[in-house]
């Protein structure tokens, strides 16, 4: 399995990759809710938000094409819930107030359409270059430091840790099932093959759950989860959200 | 005169399905001393290792220090006992290498600057220094070895217990592990088959088998009793093959 697969260089050294982790992920994760709150005729904002986001990812030294690769997975979900809105007739709604009414028709058409894929667009550009800058595990200790319960964060810890392991071993039992395989089995038994395959993984996931329990308690765990290592602030922490979210809230004030 | 720092009496413990791994062990072992724990599989000396510091409890007692180890003195047995399991995949259950080793410390709950502290001389002393920041599946597994080593360096044991420290290591990941084991300034207990590292970093060898002790004493007289080791599924190693 490719080790890399989730935070492919977050071990680069820009300014972005030395920001306090708690710092990023507040930032970008404000700049994702200003972002899906720009009005869906407006498109100013959204312009301001992939510049700022185009300038942190030249300073991050992340290549371009990675990002845009990760980014754009979005796209066919956002084109076939889009697709749908460009066919169908706003739904229309009628607000009455004090004698008065108010019809409101949803929006449609191809400018809301453009508005719907620009926004989830530059949101996904936005989690990729946090993932990419400030890597899983200190994604993770962050969203323990800004009060994410520390029963999901830690589970997300193991599954982050093991996922890797796990996979191995599956591939590794896949290898010797093949190796001993001379050649194409019945369906009902192939499928057989497989069910034995995943019962066993989970079986030896289950006792290797054990021997990490066993090894955490030997080092004094006792149920309770310990706080992370607070890391310092400097000045570009002080910096980024102002560059960061500065100039879309402006744009949407003007 | 050196004390015991580890004293275990008539101890016994059957796993639940019935299996007898430990049969009325006493064993004291001195404070810097470096005992070998060997026998044939399922002798029992990973379940002995695990009384230890409280993980098994069976019946019979188990002091270290001085302190019996029961559920009220777990605490305080965990922070002298480190135990480096067979598998670092099992120990080393942390996203990156620095939350591995600062675990111990953080549960000590000790200050942050004692624990960031701790850490760098940890990773200093396994020769990690530099991969903090390294997700473990990024380590070869020989560093890998040497990470779960500092992750029990960094609570400042006394007494260093590792199962099986050289299973799967290549000659030159293993020569250097062995050398860092030598430096440590500890009590060390190893439980292994290796039997030329237990004759390099040894001066007493104990023989389990069936879970009993079968032969306690100086390292290099035990070793070299071919009828002993080959009675119990050993094998003499080869160093002192040459020699005889």
């Amino acid at each position: 399995m490719d080790l890399f697969f989730v935070d492919k260089f977050s071990s680069l050294t820009s300014p972005v990759h030395k920001l306090n982790p708690v710092v990023s992920l507040v930032s970008f994760l404000t700049f994702v809710i200003v972002v899906a709150l720009v009005p869906v005729h407006s498109f100013v904002p959204l312009l301001v938000a992939l510049l700022s986001l185009s300038c942190i990812v030249l300073v991050s030294r992340v290549p371009l094409q990675f990002i845009l690769r990760r980014s754009v997975v979005i796209i066919p979900f956002v084109l076939a819930v889009g697709g749908l809105n460009l066919l169908a007739r706003g739904a229309e709604l009628v607000i009455h107030h004090s004698g008065l009414t108010h019809s409101v028709l949803g929006s449609t058409g191809v400018r809301p359409f453009l508005n719907m894929v620009l926004k989830s667009f530059i949101c996904v550009l936005g989690m990729t270059l946090l993932v990419s800058t400030t890597g899983s595990a200190n994604l993770l200790s962050a969203m323990r430091r800004i009060g994410v319960p520390a029963g999901l964060t830690v589970g997300t810890c193991f599954l982050y840790r093991y996922v890797f392991v796990v996979a191995d071993e599956l591939s590794r039992m896949k290898r010797s099932r093949d190796s001993r395989r001379a050649g194409k089995l019945p369906l009902a038994a192939e499928l057989r093959s497989i069910g034995t395959l995943i019962g066993v993984l989970f079986i030896r996931s289950y006792e290797r759950a054990e021997r990490v329990y066993v090894a955490m308690c030997s080092r004094g765990f006792d149920r309770a989860m310990v706080a992370p290592i607070q890391s310092g602030t400097s000045k570009r922490d002080i910096l980024f959200p102002v560059f960061l979210l500065g100039p879309l809230l402006l744009s949407l004030l003007v | 005169m050196l004390k015991p720092i580890i004293q275990i009496s008539s101890l016994s413990f059957t796993y639940p399905d019935g299996t007898m791994a430990l049969d009325g062990i006493s064993l004291d072992i001195l404070e810097d001393q470096c005992v070998g724990l060997v026998g044939p599989n399922g002798a029992g000396k990973t379940t002995l290792l695990l009384h230890l510091n409280g993980i098994l409890s069976g019946k019979g007692t188990v002091k270290i220090d001085g302190l019996e180890v029961c559920d009220k003195n777990l605490r305080e047995i965990r922070q002298k006992v480190g135990i480096v399991f067979q598998d670092p995949e099992d120990q080393l259950f942390s996203p990156t290498v620095f939350d591995d080793v600062a675990f111990g410390p953080l549960t000590m709950r000790l200050e942050q600057k004692e624990v960031l502290s701790r850490v760098s001389w940890a990773l200093n002393e396994a020769g990690l220094a530099g991969l903090e920041k390294k997700a473990p599946h990024h380590l070869s597994f020989g560093q890998k070895k040497k990470a779960s080593l500092a992750s029990i360096l960094s609570m400042r044991p006394r007494i260093i217990a590792l199962d099986e420290p050289t299973s799967n290591m290549d000659p030159r990941s293993r020569r250097r592990f062995l050398q860092l084991i030598k430096a440590l300034k500890a009590t060390k207990i190893l439980s292994t088959h290796d039997m030329e590292s237990v004759s390099e970093l040894c001066s007493r060898v104990v023989v389990l088998d069936s879970g009993r002790v079968v032969a306690d004493g100086e390292a290099q007289s035990v070793l070299s009793n071919r009828e002993l080791m080959e009675s119990h599924g050993l094998e003499v190693p080869l160093g002192l093959k040459r020699s005889q």
